[in-house]
């Protein structure tokens, strides 16, 4: 079936259905400070119709473009974008997607990442429910651009809708064509297949991701060559966050007045604020003003005492500039990729997680302590550093707490995040420092005030 | 990687103290000596000691130690009533003082002259590091020197030409090969795992009656060889006891059970009756030799309660253990410790409401339980031990509410002679008639003690023995080299 | 050099010295190989690098940072450094952390100085540790067969998890967490067994630190490498058994029988009655049952065409010596084969009309066929030994003169013996080696309705068996052992009880009952403990007024038989009347004379005969100026390969069910009893095996101590 027919007779089949739009996905606002690229059809589509996709989205007339301009030139037109991954580590999409298709192999895979590695992010379950299908074409359009011929979509198993909407969606586009044998009447076949996966930090990690999908335990490894050459069964392998797929498929879509897809990035602010939500943003917005314009107060007025930005392992930003050099940043920190790792710390999942209660309100120590003890707990177990560190580290910062420290704990602290950058396999360990170094960097007093005096400042 | 030479001037049979400091002082004088080690690890029982004997050392004059050598000859020869080799012994303690010197010159660091038990002198020479740090030190300096180290590699046979040693049967790969030498050193460390000859000398069955701590395949290799070559045996039923609980897998050496089953509390036995002045805890031989007298069972029990908890906890220990647990070390470990050692169903840790329910548990007859913690809390309160005389300051009477159990074992530190040596720690034959070429020391040889190990007067000794023995043969094999 | 090297071979530098290495290697390896130590724990040679320990980092040239070396290949003109302080700061917070969690027990630990974990921390001096040292107290696991797992030991360096996957590709070991601390164990907890496991022992070999072991006792003796494959160490003649398993199981059948061939010259006949101290021993044995080994052996024998073994197991050149051998059983034919193929000239002298010995005058035909001994026999004397039979030799004073220069004395032990109780002599009690050789002569032997077997071993069995099968109606076997502790093997007693054998034990016999100097019974006491004092010497307490009688015609004894050795021979004898043998040198007290088989152990079994038949001849060789060098390789030599795959159900795998056909009516009857195995069936059987041979393959790391 051609591109056109799939048009006409999606446009016939819709004529008959009820709009749900947004129905079976979170409806959220569009606030004046958001540009949607990813995020675009949210609650304009009905997630449970293709036909609403491609009717009201130009759905799959993004595929149609690839397909007829070649795999070259669409990864020519992701270049031409500038289009960094949405995983977080903001890699070059073109390069990655270059890498793989130039890879000899009888066989090619393409994973999408669409698990929500921890709590505090929602943009699979937020994209997954109110737009499938810009995913699904994304991930074809990559297939397609590499010579993949097989697809695996990981979600967290915990998305139970999400799934089912997934699957119901892969029916649907088996039986307009857009599977399987021959899509849209061209050479390309594809299949897609969805994975139901655990959700735990590690399986952020592509390399962990690679082997749960082999089978085998969540456990980072270490890489002598990228997933793009040798990844799935040691076969090429493209992963992509499914992010970066759904703004993949607006940009093929090349729908006149689209933003500039590269420029935007889906976040989530959680923590102590008066309702989370998942919006996307232009890159640039600062840390702070992006939480007034979302909350609708000013900083002062939402007693902000950080934000941990990125993730569980992200570093923590707050009022006033911090000493130079350290980790963590302030709150005018612009959101881009380059930016947030001159703070010292990652992109990550772009999580805004506040810790509230004002600058003087919670002690900057359990802040610290707590981070550490969440990443113990997610910490796979693999590398000596993470394990070992990130226990130590708990077990350290409760003796801060408990004020029974000494400042050659803190040296050897330090050396314990040191060996936990530069010794541990993935993200996890590498950045696990971060919350910890941040956290001395921007509340160095809080730490004296427990070292020294032999007091909480909280509880003064 | 080394392979195994033709020949050379010296075999060594084993890497521990005694080995490795008759190879360095042999490649000091010019020797090419090789060492022949059965395990894939060096040093073997050498990696633990923390401390080794010596007197009027420089350390000790540092410290006023005025502990002369004669004095020291002396009470070492009363512990033993004589029974000792009198040359041997004045040569270990003449010797001591120059190789801890010699020793510092290797690289090994001492941090103090001390004792780890009361009224005794002060010849325990602290080493940062253990033994390992000796063992680490001297495999360096020997290798510097050109000794080549051979791990994985037992010697099997001596070989002997003339009346001469000489040489030895190694094996390797499963293949035997012999090595050409002059002067073999046996240092093999005895025969602490040799389930046979345990029986056989101690009268001990090794595993239930009394176990080993820090020997592993001890077979009595050396002792055997040096015997067929027509050596004469000494010393060879002494073995160094002492009294030790929880043993087992899940009980870390060192851990807080250990520390609490080591202090003078109420000791019985496996019939629930009491057998010693418990504070001759603070001394390792006769605690030992107390525990190893109730043989056919195995063990014994330290019982305690909750104050005694809380005393430990509060106040710290009466009985240090080790160089890293001195008096006053508090226990704050030890609630998990038993708590986890429950749960996993252990059967040397037991806790109870009452005695009764604890005397059930350990299978010992209640009404002496009972009748032993009641006559002993009437000493408490008298505040005299009319049965042992303990020291009323340790006189403490158990009052619950939970009462606790832990199985003591009698372990062994190694054991302590095989091979009769002079005082060149030249191995002699029946008639006393030296066998040229041959030589022993540490735990192989006999002569240094009588039946136990003289703790009092001389703490750190068997180490020392050891490190002495091996440097006194290595110089008495130049001078048979001529080096 | 550098013009030598190939487009494969990387030059670089590594602590000023110059390392050729392979490209694709390891900076690790590179120094290794060069005689460098580094420290390194989470790698090892057999599985995929880690670089999780942080032990082995080093510094290179334009690298930032201390990168880890196992997981750093070498590049040309790359230049390292393997020592500084800085590294060593490094590596000393790795092995820290690495032992913060482990319990400070090496004292106590049975892995103590084969420890990786102790030479490290041996090697880098951490005895005292900056960061936090704690108690895991996490339970040992010893629930499962062969293995214990102590999570307290465990420094999660990963190598089991590996070598389970990635090396074995079973994939049973999951990295867990309980509460903080962090243990190997099967994704769902469940048993090994249940988790597919094929208990080939990889995690225990690889695993640096004393957390898996084999459970204590498993591994027998002094030689750990012999301990861990004990169907091999136990058996006499030491026979490579899993070898030959595999190729069963490969189906390669030849091959399988060549691989015994290389042993024991009796393979056919081992098939059938083999004591098999191998079954007793395998390891199998702790998961379910342990593998039908006597009857693969049977099978490979069965389904061998030669054309592996019998070019290869040729004379070599004469060497112009003569050998005599006195006795045709197992032990002496064995000898008399090796010395053959050593070149020398060997006859070998029998008194019985056949040769065989034991074989053929003990063991009755339904139990070894006699077309098989006759088979490997044949072989034996195809290489060019000669055998001479009905010739009883007196004198070896007579075989010396006749210019044979050496004799291998194996005359077996085919002298009977008696109790010495009253009516012993009366008529109708018999000896059971000379009834067995009377009934396997074809002699005429007359045996009544009832008949009493005095003894509990092999022998008794063969006696009562044939006895069923010479007519007697009721037989019963009285025993002084306990039926537990009979030295019967236990299909012996299974079988012979389907034969209707009816076994007393625990009976001590006081005299023998008789009429007009017949024999009409036995009268027994019950035995309360049998045991051996401390000198060794057989004590029996009996149950007070327990007499009583069985009824028979015919009482034959078969407790213990001592060998006939003629007064010309004049050997130094031992006290039990057998022919005493030096230790180290296996020569009798005459020069030129060794002994071999049950004249020398007193009766044993068919392999030890052979086996003890193997070391004379080895004896004897060097005596006679050759090498002792018997073995000769003849099975093809297969690369076995290390993946095992998935083993979902392995454990459960039953033993082959037993094929023992007893005929209705037993008189006369002497077809064999047990039948062949059938090709299926030997593949299963042999696909069971645990393969515990692959373990040895597995390369050993070096610690520092050997650089």
């Amino acid at each position: 079936m051609d591109y056109d027919r799939l048009k006409a007779e999606a446009t016939a089949r819709r004529a008959g259905q009820e709009p749900v739009c947004g129905a079976r996905g979170a409806v959220v606002d569009v606030g004046a400070f958001e540009r949607r690229v990813a995020l675009r059809n949210l609650g304009r589509v009905d997630p449970g119709s293709i036909e609403d996709y491609i009717v009201t989205c130009d759905g799959y007339s993004g595929l149609h473009r690839a397909l007829s301009i070649g795999r070259e030139a669409v990864i020519a037109e992701l270049e031409k974008a500038g289009l960094r991954g949405r995983g977080g580590a903001g890699y070059l999409t073109a390069l990655k997607w270059r890498t793989c298709r130039e890879a000899e192999a009888d066989e090619k895979f393409v994973v999408c990442d669409a698990i929500d590695a921890h709590p505090w992010t929602r943009t699979a379950q937020t994209l997954l429910g109110g737009d499938p299908h810009s995913v699904l074409e994304g991930l074809l359009i990559g297939a397609y651009a590499v010579g993949a011929a097989q697809c695996f979509l990981c979600v967290n198993a915990d998305y139970r809708e999400q799934i089912a909407l997934l699957r119901d969606a892969l029916d649907r586009m088996r039986d307009c064509g857009l599977l399987g044998h021959g899509i849209l009447s061209s050479e390309f076949s594809c299949d897609v297949e969805v994975c139901a996966t655990a959700g735990s930090l590690v399986a952020g990690e592509e390399t962990a991701l690679i082997r749960i999908l082999e089978g085998k335990q969540a456990l980072p490894y270490l890489r002598f060559e990228y997933p793009a050459v040798q990844g799935l069964h040691e076969k090429p392998t493209l992963v992509n966050n499914l992010e970066t797929l759904a703004v993949v498929s607006a940009l093929l879509q090349g729908r006149a007045g689209a933003p500039m897809a590269g420029d935007t990035k889906i976040v989530t602010i959680c923590g102590d604020v008066e309702r989370e939500m998942t919006v996307e943003v232009p890159l640039g917005m600062s840390i702070g003003a992006l939480l007034e314009a979302a909350e609708g107060a000013s900083l002062g007025e939402l007693g902000v005492k950080a934000v941990q930005f990125g993730g569980p392992t992200g570093a923590f930003f707050a009022a006033g500039s911090p000493a130079s050099g350290g980790v963590g940043g302030s709150l005018d920190t612009p959101i881009t990729f380059e930016h947030i790792e001159a703070a010292g710390s990652v992109m990550g999942s772009a999580t805004l997680r506040v810790v509230g209660g004002g600058p003087d309100g919670v002690c900057a120590v359990q802040m610290a302590r707590d981070a550490m003890a969440y990443l113990q707990e997610q910490s796979c177990g693999k590398c000596t550093s993470c394990r070992e560190g990130t226990l130590q580290l708990v077990d350290m910062l409760d003796d801060i707490l408990d004020s029974r420290a000494t400042a050659e704990d803190l040296e050897l602290m330090l050396e314990l995040c040191e060996a936990m950058r530069t010794g541990s396999i993935c993200g996890l360990g590498k950045n696990a420092g971060a919350p910890l170094l941040s956290a001395l960097t921007l509340f160095g007093d809080d730490f004296d005030a427990h070292l020294h005096d032999g007091h909480c400042p909280a509880k003064e | 990687m080394a392979s195994i030479p033709e020949k050379a001037d010296v075999a060594v049979v084993g890497s521990g103290a005694t080995g490795l400091a008759a190879a360095v002082t042999l490649a000091e004088g010019g020797a090419k000596v090789v060492v022949f080690e059965k395990q894939r690890s060096l040093g073997g029982t050498s990696n633990f000691f923390q401390g080794t004997f010596a007197v009027e050392s420089e350390m000790q004059r540092e410290r006023y130690v005025d502990y002369t050598r004669d004095e020291c000859f002396k009470q070492t020869m009363d512990y033993s009533h004589w029974m000792a080799n009198p040359r041997v012994v004045r040569a270990i303690i003449n010797e001591s003082a120059e190789t801890i010197s010699w020793l510092q010159e290797q690289g090994v660091v001492f941090t103090d002259a001390a004792i780890n038990m009361p009224e005794s002198p002060l010849t325990y020479h602290i080493i940062k590091g253990k033994g390992e740090a000796v063992v680490k030190a001297l495999v360096d300096q020997a290798k510097a020197k050109g000794v080549t180290i051979l791990p994985g590699t037992p010697v099997v046979s001596l070989l002997k030409e003339d009346g001469k040693i000489s040489g030895v049967v190694v094996e390797a790969d499963g293949e035997e090969v012999e090595v050409a030498a002059k002067v073999v050193v046996i240092a093999s460390g005895g025969f602490a795992n040799n389930k046979e000859w345990i029986k056989k000398y101690t009268g001990f069955e090794l595993g239930t009656e009394i176990t080993p701590v820090g020997n592993t395949g001890k077979t009595g290799d050396g002792i055997r060889m040096a015997w067929e070559a027509g050596a004469a045996e000494e010393g060879i039923e002494t073995i160094e006891m002492f009294r030790v609980g929880p043993v087992g897998d899940e009980f870390a050496m060192g851990c807080n059970l250990e520390q609490a089953t080591a202090q003078p509390d109420l000791w019985v036995t496996a019939k629930g009756e009491r057998f010693c002045d418990e504070t001759i805890t603070f001394w390792d031989t006769p605690v030992g030799n107390a525990q190893s007298r109730y043989k056919k069972d195995g063990y014994t029990f330290s019982i305690f309660d909750d104050s005694s908890i809380q005393r430990w906890m509060e106040r710290g220990l009466d009985k240090g253990v080790g160089v890293e647990f001195p008096p006053g070390y508090k226990l704050t470990n030890l609630h998990k410790e038993i708590q986890a050692a429950i749960d996993n169903g252990s059967a040397e840790v037991l806790a109870a409401d009452s005695l009764e329910d604890l005397a059930a548990q350990i299978e010992v007859d209640p009404g002496v339980l009972g009748a032993t913690v009641e006559e002993y809390n009437g000493y408490c309160a008298q505040g005299w031990d009319e049965l042992f005389a303990k020291d009323r300051r340790y006189l403490r009477p158990l009052v619950g509410p939970r009462f606790y159990a832990v199985r003591a074992r009698t372990v062994f530190l190694g054991t302590m002679g095989g091979i009769r040596v002079n005082g060149k720690m030249e191995v002699v034959d029946k008639k006393d008639g030296v066998i040229p070429g041959l030589y022993a020391g540490g735990f192989d040889a006999g002569g240094m003690y009588g039946d136990s190990y003289p703790i009092k007067s001389s703490s750190g000794l068997a180490s020392s023995f050891a490190l002495n023995s091996g440097r006194i043969a290595g110089k008495s094999a130049l001078r048979y080299l001529r080096k | 050099m550098t013009d030598q090297s190939t487009e494969s071979t990387v030059t670089l530098t590594i602590d000023g010295r110059r390392v050729e290495a392979e490209a694709g290697t390891s900076v690790l390896y590179a120094a290794l190989d060069a005689g460098i130590y580094v420290p390194h724990l989470c790698d090892h040679p057999d599985l995929p690098p880690y670089g999780v320990c942080r032990l082995c980092v080093v510094e290179i040239e334009g690298v930032e940072g201390l990168p880890s070396s196992c997981v750093t290949p070498v590049a040309e003109g790359m230049v390292v450094q393997t020592q500084s302080e800085q590294i060593t700061q490094a590596r000393r917070l790795a092995m820290e952390l690495l032992l913060a969690g482990h319990p400070v027990d090496c004292g106590i630990c049975q892995k103590y100085l084969n420890c990786e974990l102790q030479s490290l921390k041996q090697y880098l001096g951490v005895e005292e540790s900056r960061v936090k040292r704690r108690s895991k107290l996490l339970p040992v696991n010893n629930s499962n067969p062969l293995f214990v797992y102590d999570p307290n030991k465990c420094v999660l360096c990963g190598r089991c998890v590996r070598a389970c996957w990635e090396l074995r590709g079973v994939g049973v070991l999951y990295y867990k967490k309980q509460g903080k601390e962090f243990h190997i164990f099967t994704r769902e907890g469940a048993s090994l067994a249940e988790s597919g496991c094929r208990f080939c022992g990889a995690c225990a070999e690889v695993c640096p630190t004393g957390a898996i072991q084999d459970k204590e006792g498993l591994i027998k003796g002094d030689n750990r490498k012999a301990g861990l494959v004990p169907c091999k160490s136990s058996c006499p003649a030491e026979i490579d058994v899993p070898l030959y398993v595999r190729l069963v199981k490969e189906g390669d059948y030849p091959a399988a029988a060549a691989v015994i061939r290389e042993k024991v010259p009796f393979p056919w006949v081992l098939g059938y009655v083999c004591d098999h101290p191998c079954e007793t021993e395998c390891r199998r044995g702790e998961v379910n049952e342990p593998i039908s080994i006597r009857e693969l052996k049977r099978f490979a024998a069965e389904h061998d065409d030669g054309s592996l073994w019998r070019d290869k197991m040729t004379p070599k050149d004469p060497t112009e010596k003569r050998v005599a051998v006195v006795g045709s059983g197992p032990a002496g034919l064995t000898a008399a084969y090796y010395l053959r193929l050593q070149g020398h000239d060997v006859t070998v002298f029998e008194s019985l009309p056949a040769a065989g010995g034991m074989l053929r005058y003990g063991i009755p035909e339904y139990r070894l066929p006699r077309s098989v001994i006759d088979s490997e026999i044949k072989e034996i004397e195809a290489v060019g030994v000669k055998i001479e039979t009905g010739t009883r030799v007196e004198s070896l004073d007579a075989l010396f003169e006749q210019g044979y220069e050496g004799v291998v004395v194996a005359l077996g032990t085919h002298k009977g013996q008696k109790l010495r109780v009253p009516g012993a002599n009366s008529a109708g009690v018999l000896i059971g080696t000379d009834f067995l050789r009377d009934v396997n002569l074809g002699n005429e032997v007359a045996v009544g309705k009832r008949v009493v077997v005095l003894g509990g071993g092999n022998v008794a069995f063969d006696c009562a068996r044939a006895a069923r099968r010479m007519g007697a109606e009721e037989v019963n076997m009285a025993c002084l052992e306990c039926r537990e502790e009979m030295p019967a093997g236990p299909d012996e007693i299974r079988e012979g009880e389907e034969e209707g054998i009816v076994i007393k034990p625990s009976h001590t016999s006081t005299r023998m009952l008789s009429e007009d100097g017949r024999v009409t019974g036995v009268e027994f006491l019950d035995v309360e403990a049998f045991f051996f004092d401390e000198d060794g010497a057989p004590q029996i307490d009996v149950v007070e007024g327990s007499l009583h009688a069985l009824e028979a015609d015919t009482v034959i004894f078969a407790i213990g038989q001592r060998p006939d050795i003629p007064e010309g021979f004049d050997l130094d004898k031992t006290d039990g009347g057998l022919i005493e043998l030096d230790e180290f040198t296996g020569s009798t007290s005459r020069e030129g004379v060794f002994a071999a088989g049950d004249a020398v152990s007193g009766t044993a079994s068919v392999i030890k005969a052979i086996a003890s038949g193997r070391k004379a001849a080895v004896a004897m060789d060097k005596y006679l100026g050759g090498s002792g060098r018997i073995d000769r390789k003849v099975a093809p030599q297969v690369e076995v390969p290390a993946c095992l795959g998935p083993g979902p159900g392995f454990a459960a795998l039953g033993r082959a069910a037993d094929r023992c056909v007893i005929p209705d009516d037993l008189t006369g009857n002497f077809c064999e009893v047990v039948e062949s195995m059938g090709e299926d069936d030997a593949r299963e059987e042999s696909t069971r095996c645990l393969q515990c041979d692959l373990r040895l393959k597995i390369k050993t790391v070096d610690f520092w101590g050997s650089f």
